[in-house]
């Protein structure tokens, strides 16, 4: 969106294919179909936003929608457009977390609000695991997910 | 404070503070009515607007710009209210998650800039009314997650023929050809003393048709997380970042051009 959206002068337009997708209660346009995640992260992050209250059995709310676009931004940081796509998992407070589990390797960016991630990863050479409580600056997990990236395509690049 | 350029005669349109913030609890879209009574003695007037998806500054991937957004059409936020003066030149901006201060030239254009102090001291005054306010609702504090300012001229030109951009835009060398269509658009990540991104600094240009008649649009925004989640974070921001904007106004527009604008600093 355009930055002078908040003229009063100004209309916004999304730019490139789009794709409608209508639910019970919400209505959420996708951005440019350009990468192998985009797809499934869209229709996750769609199912969480329309969850009902109580979805867990006890009272949790459905994600929020502004953690929904904050994680969406987050991946548009951080993934390239070849990057298996992530699992999402709703939190009991309105929070996600957004993980991937390739091979022996972990790593889980919890969204618990806007500007407020705890990033963790595990892997053989970090059995213990390691933390970063990180804001809205995501280039020290950009090497984690790199990692990740590899560990992803080395099977088949052993294969071929 | 740093001498900033300054103008008799800018070609200033429209300036925009604003800052999003968590979602309060107990907010429930009915109490905008009780927001706007807050603000109705300077703001008697209503409109409502399609609302403001959620909106943040993220860094990382150099190559992220563009690849994947969401965007949101309807029904799932509430309606964005404005809060307009009389006579339209202020509004306010306020949905459950935002609050804006535009002013602009309405009507003939002859209404004059009120200076950015005056304006930001109007904010800061509405932001703090507001976080009273939400505290009635138990709330501890508004807990800012981004601000910005953007500032929107529009620059007069002929009612026809190619536009040569490098009368106004010193990016343009003065043999560059002229052209009937402009969209020019450019953003830098901005950082703090010890390298950390912070914000990005938007600039847009364009040739646009006004009521006035052909104008060439140059928006200059600048806008991020502040360095603390609090209002005087914010206004700390959103200062600097007019700081920032003013400077490359000057910077990028043409020593001709300020001379019709009369620049005095």
């Amino acid at each position: 969106m355009s930055p002078a959206a908040n003229s009063v002068f100004s209309i916004t337009t999304s730019p490139g294919p789009q794709r409608l997708r209508r639910s019970p209660s919400r209505l959420i346009v996708e951005g440019n179909w350009k990468c192998a995640w985009q797809e499934a992260v869209t229709d996750r992050l769609n199912g969480l936003l329309i969850l009902p209250v109580g979805w867990d059995g006890y009272r949790a709310p459905p994600v929020s929608l502004e953690n929904v676009f904050f994680a969406a931004e987050l991946l548009r940081a951080v993934c390239p457009p070849d990057m298996p796509a992530p699992q999402i998992v709703p939190g009991s407070a309105g929070d996600l977390q957004i993980e991937w589990h390739i091979g022996n390797t972990v790593v889980e960016l919890h969204v618990t609000a806007p500007n407020a991630v705890s990033a963790w990863r595990e892997t053989p050479q970090i059995p213990d695991g390691e933390e970063l409580e990180l804001t809205n600056d995501f280039l020290p997990i950009i090497p984690w997910i790199e990692a990740l990236r590899g560990a992803a395509v080395a099977p088949v690049t052993a294969a071929a | 404070m740093r001498n900033l350029p300054e103008f008799e005669k800018p070609p200033l349109n429209e300036v925009v503070l604003g800052v999003q913030f968590r979602h309060p609890n107990n907010f429930q879209p009915i109490h905008a009515f009780e927001v706007w009574q807050l603000f109705k003695e300077r703001f008697p007037v209503t409109e409502e607007q399609m609302p403001l998806p959620p909106q943040f500054e993220t860094f990382g991937l150099a190559s992220a710009a563009g690849q994947f957004s969401l965007n949101l059409l309807d029904s799932a936020l509430p309606n964005r209210h404005w809060f307009l003066t009389e006579a339209g030149e202020q509004l306010l901006q306020f949905q459950q998650d935002r609050l804006l201060h535009n002013w602009r030239k309405v009507g003939d254009g002859l209404n004059e800039y009120p200076r950015f102090e005056e304006i930001i001291t109007s904010f800061a005054d509405e932001l703090r009314t507001l976080e009273a306010y939400f505290k009635g609702k138990q709330n501890d504090r508004l807990v800012i997650t981004q601000a910005e300012v953007s500032y929107i001229n529009h620059i007069e030109l002929p009612s026809a023929g190619p536009v040569r951009a490098q009368d106004w835009l010193s990016v343009f060398s003065e043999n560059a050809s002229s052209f009937d269509e402009l969209n020019l658009n450019a953003r830098t990540v901005l950082r703090s003393s010890n390298g950390q991104p912070t914000s990005r600094f938007y600039r847009e240009s364009g040739i646009g048709v006004t009521q006035k008649g052909r104008v060439l649009l140059l928006t200059l925004t600048v806008r991020g997380k502040p360095a603390t989640d609090t209002i005087a974070g914010s206004l700390d921001f959103i200062s600097s970042s007019r700081s920032a904007i003013v400077e490359e106004f000057a910077r990028i527009t043409t020593p001709m051009a300020h001379e019709i604008w009369k620049r005095t600093r």
